[in-house]
């Protein structure tokens, strides 16, 4: 608007050379979320330009990968997200596989994708908790962290641990499921549909919160494929496009994946995106109990300290609820991988289209539209 | 209802909650009750335990560690002249991951369900000294024993890494 | 003599009230979002606590500005009649008070500007631009009070609906109550019209480099400013009181609402948050004034 009041004030303050200030958006933000950054020229309230200020995750986990054995790596993988760790351990270990050309018994790839949907599950009550805490309602995050603490603790039943479960390895996973487990989750997805209704009215239905998110960060159907968007922000541009459909892994060929889309493609239609595929994947996990079959949950595949991987490489995929994690496995045959490369979700949306969206943005918005788009920063400095 | 609607009463009704049971707990005092066992999960990855009468020191956990966190201690000398060799865990380094009880030959080394690991600090020390002194007291040393209540261990059937 | 000591017990009595009162929403709010949360007088351990550290400061202006937010805050609070009574005999003029009211902000604007932090510059901003778009139907409001009673006393005005709830203004002006109480909602800076604060976009604002001794100090002002804004309310609105117990309890009436708002609404951003405090409430107010004035 060329008559506003505060671009008025920014061609005063441009005459004076006041101009532009920086702001660090970053890594010490309420706003922002992980080791990462915005350096933000802006001219009152208003961004001009932004730089993304990565790099403070000092692990390097591609490089670090190639000094580790093949299983040595299922420790280091879940680290690049730490919101939906699952993908990352079930994306290498089926790179592997596809190198080893081995097929995992069945009931291994249905306690995969239980995992993988559990995960998600909590995923995507972290990703709403942090929209609501980015625009003030503090009261949908606590309770949608109270509620993933019940997914949580089911993962701590099935692995041993709540965060980083390190429950796939090559040729399986490490454990079965405990006695009473099954009907655990049936009840935990029983809350959390019930809590869903409650989620509707605090956050669905927020006057307030349509009143922020809409028409923010549109991305248009065409542009959300050229900049590699993927996962759910695809989805809510209008394109049809799901890994767990087009390209299957684990046990989804034998489930009926629901792919959801919508038009409209603002951070409030991303928001119910991600608000309907909660709800279907509660119906996922449902029909994968419902169809696991009997068996054994692993592959003896020998020694697996002393694994070694054939020469050759392959490109495994799976959808995260942040999108595409893509693993990029290369083997020369020894003891260790040549080269590990994670395509993450969140890099197009966090490096590239920043570049787009936030210049003429104000300061106001940022945190919104970074939780709308589930930008987690650890996968842009892997 | 379809989403997208809006309305300013909906959230109001999220006041209810005022009447409902809060879900945490006063956390020292009180403990939720999650699992069959009290505490943590039946298999958790917490701290370390080692039957010394079944170890046999053969370094299978030293190698299979990611982070370089497990280092074989001589303990002594057998018989022959030979040093016996237990593992010592360092906590500064470990994760949790588990590969190291996966692996053992026979079964000696476990996970326990003990998660806090306490060290006392001397006031007398110096910061530097303290740090020095924690990082030696941050270890599962082969004589601390935690063996009375297991959690990750995988039992003879079944073997998984190996 | 005897006035340095009144002045001094009333400025205790209303810091330890907000105190009180900043604990136990805490704790409704925890109670909202299902925790368990701080105990009542959490607000009081964090005050001692906050005392009890070494702080920095960035220059002379800095320590007047927050001097001069809490006296100014504290000076406002001497002019608000506690249940008949005052620290000094004044008339309590509403219009003063409402100036006086002004100098908490200012002081507060003129620390975070000499912190030299664009987070607190922003917050500051936007809180100077929050008190345009609520004082215009908040003084609307009182106009018509003001033109009803004939009086700007607000001691006059809470007399004048002495004798059952019936009398109270606020049932016989609901639509000025409900304008009055919307924008109350962004005096106190409580949601949705927190962006002033607003932890996620700027970084908790004006707070941003305060610590210590001087997040003391704001915590103490803005429990001042929660007793005294409270306070007008309950003359305004709900009568005044015959005792100080009952005036706590009606002010903590009109508190209990504005926190209940608090919980469930997100933020406005700052133009919009201007734009409905320019709209909505001050569309009410102005049908209140003519239904006044006719």
């Amino acid at each position: 608007m060329m008559d506003s009041p505060s671009y008025m004030l920014s061609k005063i303050a441009e005459k004076d050379n006041l101009t532009v200030y920086e702001l660090f958006f970053g890594p010490n933000h309420p706003g922002m979320h992980g080791n990462f950054g915005y350096v933000l020229e802006m001219i009152g309230t208003e961004i001009v330009k932004v730089r993304p200020n990565a790099g403070h995750l000092h692990r390097g986990f591609e490089k670090l990968m190639e000094q580790k054995l093949w299983v040595q790596n299922i420790a280091l993988v879940p680290r690049i997200c730490v919101a939906d760790p699952d993908p990352n351990e079930v994306a290498y270990c089926t790179a592997i596989e596809k190198i080893l050309r081995v097929d995992i018994p069945d009931r291994a790839k249905f306690l995969r994708t239980i995992t993988l949907e559990m995960s998600r599950l909590s995923s995507f009550l972290m990703g709403m908790g942090a929209l609501a805490a980015a625009v003030g309602l503090y009261t949908a995050m606590n309770i949608m962290t109270a509620d993933r603490d019940l997914i949580l603790d089911l993962f701590e039943w099935l692995t041993g641990a709540r965060v980083y479960h390190m429950f796939s390895i090559p040729g399986g996973v490490r454990n079965d499921l405990a006695d009473g487990f099954v009907e655990r989750l049936y009840k935990v997805l029983d809350h959390l549909e019930k809590r869903l209704i409650e989620y509707d009215k605090l956050l669905f239905e927020n006057p307030i919160i349509h009143k922020r998110l809409k028409g923010l960060g549109y991305v248009s159907k065409e542009d959300a494929v050229k900049y590699g968007l993927t996962g759910p922000n695809l989805r809510a541009s209008g394109n049809p496009y799901d890994v767990r459909v087009d390209d299957p892994y684990a046990a989804y060929p034998y489930l009926d994946v629901r792919v959801i889309t919508q038009e409209g493609g603002d951070a409030l239609t991303r928001a119910i995106q991600i608000r309907l595929e909660f709800e279907e994947t509660i119906n996922l996990i449902r029909r994968a109990l419902k169809t696991m079959p009997e068996g054994e949950i692993r592959l003896n595949l020998g020694n697996l300290s002393a694994l070694k991987v054939p020469k050759g490489e392959a490109y495994a995929k799976v959808e995260s609820s942040k999108g595409e994690f893509g693993y990029y496995v290369v083997s020369d045959g020894g003891m260790k991988p040549y080269r590990v490369a994670v395509r993450g979700p969140s890099l197009p949306a966090g490096l590239l289209l920043a570049q787009k969206h936030l210049p003429k943005m104000k300061i106001d918005d940022v945190a919104a539209w970074m939780a709308s788009l589930a930008i987690c920063p650890p996968d842009i400095d892997k | 209802m379809s989403l997208g609607d809006k309305s300013v009463y909906s959230p109001l009704t999220n006041l209810k909650n005022l009447f409902k049971k809060p879900i945490t707990v006063k956390y020292p005092k009180e403990i939720l009750k999650v699992f069959p066992k009290d505490g943590v999960s039946p298999i958790y990855r917490g701290l370390h335990t080692n039957d010394l009468n079944k170890c046999i020191g053969c370094g299978m956990c030293q190698r299979i560690c990611p982070f370089d966190a497990i280092e074989m201690k001589v303990i002594g000398e057998n018989e022959q002249g030979r040093a016996i060799k237990k593992p010592v865990v360092d906590y500064g380094r470990c994760s949790f991951c588990g590969f190291c009880v996966d692996v053992c030959p026979t079964n000696s080394l476990k996970m326990s369900r003990h998660y806090i690991y306490k060290v006392k600090t001397v006031k007398s020390m110096s910061a530097k000294e303290e740090v020095e002194h924690i990082k030696q007291k941050f270890k599962l040393m082969p004589d601390e024993s935690l063996g009375d209540d297991i959690g990750y261990n995988t039992g003879k059937a079944k073997k998984i890494l190996g | 003599m005897i006035a340095a000591i009144r002045v001094f017990g009333y400025s205790l009595f209303a810091i330890f009230i907000g105190l009180l009162f900043m604990g136990i929403g805490r704790k409704i709010i925890a109670r909202i979002q299902l925790r368990l949360g701080p105990p009542f007088y959490q607000a009081f351990l964090d005050v001692g606590k906050l005392f009890a550290r070494k702080s920095i400061t960035h220059n002379f202006v800095m320590d007047l500005g927050m001097i001069m937010s809490l006296a100014g805050l504290l000076s406002t609070m001497l002019f608000v009649p506690v249940a008949g009574h005052m620290a000094i005999k004044t008339s309590s003029n509403l219009i003063l008070i409402i100036y006086l009211m002004a100098i908490g902000h200012l002081g507060m604007a003129m620390a975070a500007a000499a912190s030299g932090n664009p987070n607190a510059t922003i917050g500051v901003s936007r809180a100077l631009t929050m008190m345009l778009g609520y004082e215009i139907p908040f003084f609307t409001v009182m106009l018509g009070l003001i033109i009803f009673n004939g009086t700007s006393s607000l001691e006059l005005i809470a007399q004048s609906q002495a004798g059952g709830i019936l009398n109270w203004n606020m049932v016989k002006f609901p639509l000025g109550f409900l304008a009055a109480e919307i924008a109350l909602q962004a005096i106190m800076g409580e949601k949705p019209f927190d962006a002033m604060v607003a932890p996620a976009e700027i970084a908790s604002g004006p707070m941003v480099e305060l610590g210590g001794k001087y997040l003391g100090l704001a915590f103490l002002t803005h429990a001042v400013s929660i007793f005294v804004e409270t306070g007008i309310m309950v003359n305004l609105f709900m009568g005044g009181a015959s005792n100080v117990f009952t005036f706590v309890l009606k002010q903590f009436e009109i508190y209990l609402i504005t926190i209940l708002i608090e919980a469930v609404f997100p933020r406005f951003r700052i133009e919009q948050a201007v734009k409905f405090l320019w709209t909505v409430p001050m569309s009410i107010a102005v049908v209140q004034l003519a239904i006044i004035l006719l």
